[in-house]
């Protein structure tokens, strides 16, 4: 419980919610879901700025892309339309793996991208579907990808606004290992991969939990460009994985463990996408 | 600050400090069916429906409730007479200590809203937030199966 | 069968039927019916002050600025409280317990311990007066494992002078048993077959969801009156008494509905407390623990480890079992010599066909958190020894674990020496099996699991390998000659009776279970019987909610008062009736006699004993200590699957089965047995205790110590095998704890039928198991 705070303000733009976090960075905290602002311990934190009221909690088709807003939350997000019709069961799926329905009904898209979580299987998603950020900050709008987000340094940080997923037609597989049903994941590994027939032309190859923030292999990615795709391919993924692989270790694993995980999740993800498509 | 909260079809206009959680205020206006148990958002002791959907009120900033919908199990049944949920719980055994049950039952109020006639792995899935350490679920599998014959006229 | 057992299984009114909780409603509907749920003018809010350090002495403690914060009434250190020793440990008195414990002392021996105490009026100032409190503190060796404390070069944890009753104090032993019977060593020497093996069964939070909780205050005569979250009101008033040297006449405790125990509130952990602060401010005070301070600041299971050593013939007749062990009980030795005891005591006998077995071992503080009593209470940590050697030995004589199991094991008439030897801190009682139906427990899990068409080894996607395993466990039914509980009861002239009971249910059911028992003698229905539990000011004494001993105990003592009370009824009858007692019988809420039909309803006889006729008050008070303690067994099957590659285990079926004598309230029962075998599931798979190099716990919460979700298992079958035992009310034992004791070695054993790798660490984990198995690959 937050002993300090002293306002609790609910703006009704991201202007003027930024504006207030750019009053006394250090003793404000923006609010979201507020999974992880509840458990906050800081005497410092005297203003709550409430992004409830912002507008932020649509899933909206613009031309080339769908913008989900920060607010979104995770159930609202795979429960969604557009987003089952743009990526099947893929959300539906793998956020249903994400902590419990009474979670899920709380913690929101931007929420989980900002604290920069090592386990957020929310982050490493939206990363394997290539998602960039709309953010709000001292240069007005700008789209960032969730890598240089955290660039800035966090003095500056804007406000994440909506979460942008790109229109392409890849195919998607997210897999996490967790010691039980309710845990976060020991390690998760999302696969991306567009297919020019049997080519494979890119790929995203995400892994998080290693226990850091999730993270592309790119290594992985540039060796599986223009490789056919067939009955070897997920073999050759896990020992790519396996050999690419860099991790830590914490009181949930090891990191040969992990290493050993990402690269058995990697190949069952990819035989997961050659499922979809041999 | 002041917040104004309607629970279980009652209006309260409740001062509040800035930075309290729902959990403490719904606590304090006296419904004490909302438990504290494990102070990390993770045992969902303290589930209650907010706009109808479960959260958790140790995570849920009073303020941001101001103007919403909140229901506790203080709200189901009339008088002497149970909820057809709360009668399932306890013809079931569905209950030990009791704990956990009053989230249980309004989390299962959510979820027989949304699925009025659950299989066993939705159950589990959709109340796998709801931690018990005493029972072993078997008997709460049961009690929410029978809710749901009861709220579907199967079974008087 | 032997006839001892045969005695009239017979139809019940009341009991043996699933009858609604007596509280259920009240649970239900969420009314406030916990220790925090009463709100209190006035009252203080306490928080302690606790040590960061494992081991350290205090050099003084400042709280000056504290006491600045508006708000802050009082600020409490050891100088202020009485320097009396004593054991948190709720048990019968004397306690086997070492007292080696002060409310506050000036030498802190875990990462929690309480150095000082805060009363406020509100929270939020209580808070940052902990926080404003400054303590200096000389830093000690800290003994942050069971191997180290035995070390010559180990730190006394426990110098302190007072301290009495503790077995080796210098070598941080707090205490020690051995017995032998026979020859061990000659004769597994002699075997065809001996093997040993070591097993280690890591510590377990008990996570009950509501946390440690109590209220006190004074009564309008000035006595002291504690609302507590407590399995143990009556040892609480006892051992609050010596603390603060003030008479027992002075002090109430009222034990409201608990919302959980398994132990873990069978000491006192926060009574000393806010008694303290209502003594020296004369004003309401209550503390209730963050969960952060439940797991690392009131009690943890005992960590054991056990060397075994077997021996047996060639066609599998074990003939000798040494056991030898190290309990791990942290700061303090809160139950150590009676969970060590049980850990043999209760898992021994099984195999009572040996020539001669052998148990030893030594219970060793460290600066971990104190240990305490936990459900099964040691008898897990001992079976997941015994039973996976008996399964390992089976191995080794290419024999199957079960027909080992079963060809060993105790049966009906039967008896063991272990019982007279091994009692709970003390000798025990000889006692023969008056009841036992494991070999029916056996055969049902066997058809329930379907271990006949068992088939093991790689599925056909070949990345996943299944296994069965299979353990027998036993338990007790309360403390033979220690456990006593009374029961009052009094009738009412409507013809409802008031059923008073020391017994203290702590969300078992017990409250229902005694009242269907009440119930069944006086011939009324179980909404005639107005039960009211655990208050020290009115109902009579009970030892407490533990030792599995309440529907046993409590539950005899039920039955002799209410079996007084029916004979003052039918006395009153004769004399209304002018009939004489043989004549007449109890029917349903009235009296009625043979001979003549005359018939009086009990709310007639009641009311014209109150007001008109022969006036006198039907009521009586019954108690019961048991002469034995008879044993439930159980039967647990497992069924696993391992995933080869990342080394996953997904418990697909478990199944436990267990006679518990009659089942009082079968829903119930079963709720006892589903609940502790799912405890038993955690702690085999998930439930994984960590610390940091300096000894504070880091699993505090649920976010870090995963107990078991819905989610977590597959398939859990949990049956009764019923027999009736002779000296139980209506042929109960029981089953309050049992079910924890053997998913351990079951899924040790199932693991093992899966992959060929034996685990002797528990919990089980994921990772260590992939391991194994690559090193194996290689
Ligand atoms: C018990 C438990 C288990 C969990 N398990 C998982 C799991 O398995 N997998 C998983 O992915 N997640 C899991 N989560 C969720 C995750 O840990 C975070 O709690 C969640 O993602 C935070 O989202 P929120 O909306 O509640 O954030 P909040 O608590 O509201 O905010 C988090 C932080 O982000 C900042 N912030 C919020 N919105 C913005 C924005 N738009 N722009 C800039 N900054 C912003 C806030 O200031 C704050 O610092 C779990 C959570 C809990 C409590």
């Amino acid at each position: 419980m937050l002993p300090n705070v002293k306002e609790f303000i609910r703006p009704e733009t991201v202007q003027e919610a930024y504006a207030l976090l750019e009053k006394n960075r250090k003793a404000t905290v923006l609010l979201a879901g507020g999974t992880i602002v509840s458990q906050m311990r800081s005497s410092n934190i005297e203003t709550i700025v409430d992004l409830r009221k912002t507008g932020l909690d649509k899933i909206v088709q613009k031309p080339d892309e769908i913008a989900a807003g920060a607010m979104v939350t995770a159930e609202q997000f795979r429960q969604d339309r557009l987003i089952a019709d743009r990526y099947g069961d893929f959300f539906y799926d793998s956020f249903g793996l994400i902590g419990n329905w009474q979670l899920r009904n709380m913690i929101t898209l931007g929420g989980s991208i900002a604290p920069r979580l090592g386990w957020s299987d929310i982050t490493t998603c939206l990363m394997t579907v290539g998602a960039s950020l709309l953010v709000y900050g001292q240069d007005d709008y700008q789209t960032l990808c969730i890598g240089d987000y955290f660039q800035i340094p966090s003095s500056e940080r804007p406000i994440i606004t909506h979460i942008i997923l790109p229109d392409e037609d890849w195919r998607y597989a997210f897999y996490r290992f967790a010691r039980s049903a309710f845990d976060i994941a020991t390690l998760n590994m999302g696969i991306a991969m567009k297919l020019n027939d049997r080519r494979i032309v890119s790929s995203r190859i995400v892994c998080g939990s290693r226990p850091m923030f999730p993270a592309r292999m790119e290594s992985v990615e540039e060796s599986l460009v223009d490789l056919n795709f067939d009955e070897q391919t997920p073999g050759i993924v896990r020992s790519l994985v396996y050999d690419n692989f860099s991790g830590g270790s914490n009181m949930i694993a090891s990191s040969e463990y992990r290493n050993h995980l990402a690269s058995v999740l990697a190949e069952r993800a990819v035989k997961k996408i050659g499922e979809i498509i041999l | 600050m002041k917040i104004t909260i309607n629970v279980n079809g009652k209006t309260h206009v409740v001062k509040i400090e800035s930075a309290e959680m729902l959990l403490d205020t719904l606590r304090r206006l006296g419904y004490k069916s909302v438990h504290r148990s494990c102070d990390s958002a993770s045992c969902s002791s303290c589930t209650v429906l907010l706009d109808g959907n479960p959260v958790l009120s140790c995570c849920v900033f009073s303020a941001t409730a101001d103007g919403r919908f909140v229901e506790t199990v203080e709200g189901l049944g009339s008088g002497e007479e149970l909820h057809p949920i709360q009668k399932a719980f306890l013809e079931e055994g569905a209950s030990q200590c009791g704990y956990c049950i009053p989230s249980l039952i309004m989390t299962t109020k959510a979820l027989l809203a949304v699925e009025p006639d659950p299989t066993e792995s939705e159950i589990r899935e959709m109340l796998v937030g709801n931690i018990c350490r005493c029972t072993g679920y078997e008997a709460q599998t049961r009690a929410v199966k029978k809710a749901s014959r009861y709220l579907r006229g199967d079974e008087e | 069968m032997t006839p001892l057992a045969e005695e009239k299984i017979r139809e019940f009114n009341v009991v043996k039927k699933n009858t609604d909780k007596v509280d259920g409603k009240a649970l239900v509907s969420g009314k406030p019916v916990y220790t925090d749920d009463f709100d209190a003018r006035d009252e203080l809010q306490v928080k302690l002050v606790r040590s960061p350090h494992a081991h350290a002495t205090i050099k003084s403690i400042d709280a000056s600025e504290a006491l600045k914060i508006p708000g802050v009434v009082a600020v409490l250190t050891s100088d202020d409280l009485p320097r009396v020793c004593f054991t948190r440990a709720g048990q019968g008195y004397p306690e086997p317990s070492p007292y080696d414990t002060f409310v506050l002392d000036r030498r802190v021996r875990y990462v929690g311990e309480p150095v000082a105490i805060v009363a406020a009026e509100t929270e939020k100032a209580a808070t940052a007066a902990v926080k404003a409190v400054k303590v200096e503190y000389e830093l000690l060796k800290a003994v942050l494992s069971m191997d180290d404390a035995m070390k010559p070069s180990a730190p006394t944890i426990h110098p302190e002078e007072e301290a009495s009753g503790i077995f080796d104090a210098e070598r941080n032993i707090a205490a020690h048993f051995e017995m032998e019977i026979g020859e061990t060593e000659k004769i597994l020497k002699d075997c065809d077959v001996t093997i040993s093996r070591t097993y280690h069964a890591n510590t377990q939070l008990h996570a009950m969801l509501e946390p440690h909780v109590s209220r006190s205050y004074l009564d309008p005569n000035n006595r002291l009156v504690i609302v507590s979250s407590t399995q143990v009101p009556f040892h609480a008033r006892r051992i609050l008494s010596r603390i603060f040297n003030i008479p027992i006449s002075s002090i109430r405790v009222i034990k409201p509905r608990i919302g959980g125990g398994f132990g873990g509130k069978q000491a006192l952990h926060t009574e000393q407390y806010v008694a303290a602060v209502t003594l020296a401010t004369r004003r309401p005070a209550r503390l209730i623990f963050t969960r952060e301070e439940v797991s690392m600041a009131t009690n943890i299971r005992h960590e054991m480890q056990y060397e075994v050593k077997i021996g047996a013939s060639k066609d599998g007749k074990i003939r000798a079992i040494s056991m030898d062990g190290v309990s791990n009980t942290g700061a303090y030795g809160e139950h150590a010599l009676t969970t060590l005891m049980v850990s043999g005591s209760k898992t021994l006998p099984l195999y009572n066909k040996v020539e001669a077995v052998r148990f030893s071992g030594n219970v060793v503080y460290t600066n971990l958190p104190p240990a305490g009593a936990f459900r099964g209470y040691g008898a897990p940590q001992g079976l997941f020894a015994l039973d996976c050697i008996v399964d390992e030995l089976a191995t080794e004589l290419g024999l199957d674990p079960l027909t080992v199991k079963e060809m060993n094991s105790i049966r009906e008439g039967e008896s063991s020496p272990i019982f007279k030897l091994m009692g709970e801190g003390r000798e025990g009682v000889e006692q023969i099996v008056r009841s036992c139906k494991l070999q029916e427990c056996i055969d049902r899990g066997k058809e329930l699991i379907g271990w006949e068409k068992r088939s093991k080894g790689m599925l056909p996607d070949s990345r996943r390998a299944k296994g069965y395993g299979c353990a027998i466990a036993m338990q007790g039914s309360g403390i033979a000659k220690i456990d006593m509980g009374a029961a009052t009861i009094k009738m009412n002239e409507d013809g409802s009776f008031n059923l008073l009971i020391g017994a203290t249910d702590i969300g078992t059911g017990s409250d229902t279970a005694l009242a269907q028992i009440a119930a069944e003698v006086l011939h009324v229905t179980v909404d005639k019987i107005i039960v009211y539990s655990s208050d020290t000011d009115f109902t009579p004494f009970d030892t407490g909610a533990y030792a599995s001993s309440t529907t046993y105990v409590s539950g005899n003592a039920v039955k002799a008062a209410a079996e007084k009370v029916r004979m003052q009824i039918l006395q009153g009858a004769s004399e209304i009736l002018e009939e004489p007692l043989p004549n007449l019988e109890l029917t349903l809420a009235e009296v009625h006699s043979k001979e003549t039909g005359k018939t009086i309803s009990y709310s007639d006889i009641c009311t014209q004993l109150f007001y008109t006729f022969n006036q006198r008050q039907i009521g009586a008070t019954g108690s019961f200590v048991g002469e034995e303690s008879p044993i439930p067994f159980m039967a647990t099957f497992a069924e696993v699957e391992v995933d080869m590659e990342t080394g996953q285990i997904d418990l697909k079926k478990l199944v436990s089965v267990a006679d518990c004598g009659t089942p009082i309230n079968p829903v119930q029962a079963l709720g006892q047995l589903e609940g502790g075998t799912m405890q038993g599931i955690g702690w085999a798979l998930f439930e994984n205790v960590m610390y940091s190099q300096t000894g504070r716990m880091l699993t505090t919460d649920f976010f870090t110590y995963k107990v078991p979700t819905r989610m977590d298992y597959g398939e859990l079958i949990c049956e009764l095998a019923e027999s009736y035992e002779p000296t139980g009310p209506y042929g109960a034992k029981s089953i309050a704890e049992i079910g924890i004791d053997s998913p351990i070695p079951a899924i040790a054993n199932a693991l093992y039928d899966a992959t060929g790798i034996r685990l002797r660490e528990a919990p089980f984990k994921s990772e260590k198991l992939l391991f194994e198995i690559l090193s194996r690959e290689v």
